[in-house]
């Protein structure tokens, strides 16, 4: 079996095969659901898009390489527009843009006018802090 | 001048980059057919990096067997996958019908 025989199987792994790359990989059947973009899909979306327009301040290939380096909890924990908001808003921190902390101050502000938390670390919105009985800390 | 057009048989190798690429595992080392010279763009890999990816590289439409992908692949005998390939990516391959 040559290089060359179009029928030689591709390595099934190799240096630098990232977790998206997820093409032969077991996975069972795809999901055929479809949903309706949400508000904050599209506007995260256009801020992309508006972000890249303008003289490429992020490009969508470097929200790319940012998504595929969270590793692969997270990755998968994520959405498809979650994974590029995340990523954008790191690349927003790295280029002195915007302040991650400030992200996520708004993203606390937010939820608090709901009466919820968000949960930084495991990527969730729960009830606030202090509302249960398990909730004081 | 772009450097292959359509009909050409092409190989997509493995660069064995690091980084953000846009080759996926299961079509390299595979051979196929250029369908159609799509134009040519930043590169990618380059751009993932803030970096403004020029000169822009020749992307073309790469037509490849289903059952040359996937060794137990159940379709039809003529069904194909077509997928976007950046020239630095591939290299020429020989016509099979081709005598010595």
């Amino acid at each position: 079996m040559s290089a060359e025989d179009p029928a030689a199987p591709a390595p099934p792994d190799g240096p630098y095969r990232g977790y998206h790359d997820i093409g032969g990989r077991p996975a069972g059947p795809v999901a055929r659901d479809e949903y309706a973009f949400a508000d904050w899909q599209k506007l995260s979306e256009a801020l992309r898009g508006a972000l890249e327009a303008k003289g490429r301040l992020v490009s969508l290939d470097e929200i790319r390489r940012v998504f595929e380096s969270f590793g692969e909890g997270l990755y998968n924990t994520l959405g498809f527009y979650e994974r590029r908001a995340e990523a954008l808003t790191v690349l927003l921190d790295e280029k002195g843009i915007v302040p991650r902390a400030a992200v996520l101050a708004r993203m606390d502000a937010i939820a608090a006018t709901e009466c919820r938390a968000v949960d930084h670390v495991a990527k969730s919105v729960g009830p606030k802090a202090g509302d249960g009985p398990d909730g004081a800390r | 001048m772009s450097r292959f057009a359509p009909g050409d048989r092409v190989q997509i190798l493995d660069l064995g980059k690091p980084g953000h690429v846009r080759i996926p595992w299961y079509v390299r080392h595979k051979t196929g057919v250029v369908e159609r010279h799509c134009g040519a763009y930043p590169n990618p890999e380059e751009l993932a990096v803030a970096r403004p990816g020029l000169p822009a590289i020749d992307l073309y439409r790469v037509r490849l067997d289903q059952r040359d992908l996937w060794p137990d692949y159940a379709g039809a005998a003529e069904d194909t996958l077509e997928i976007e390939v950046y020239d630095h990516w591939l290299a020429p391959a020989a016509d099979p019908s081709a005598k010595d």
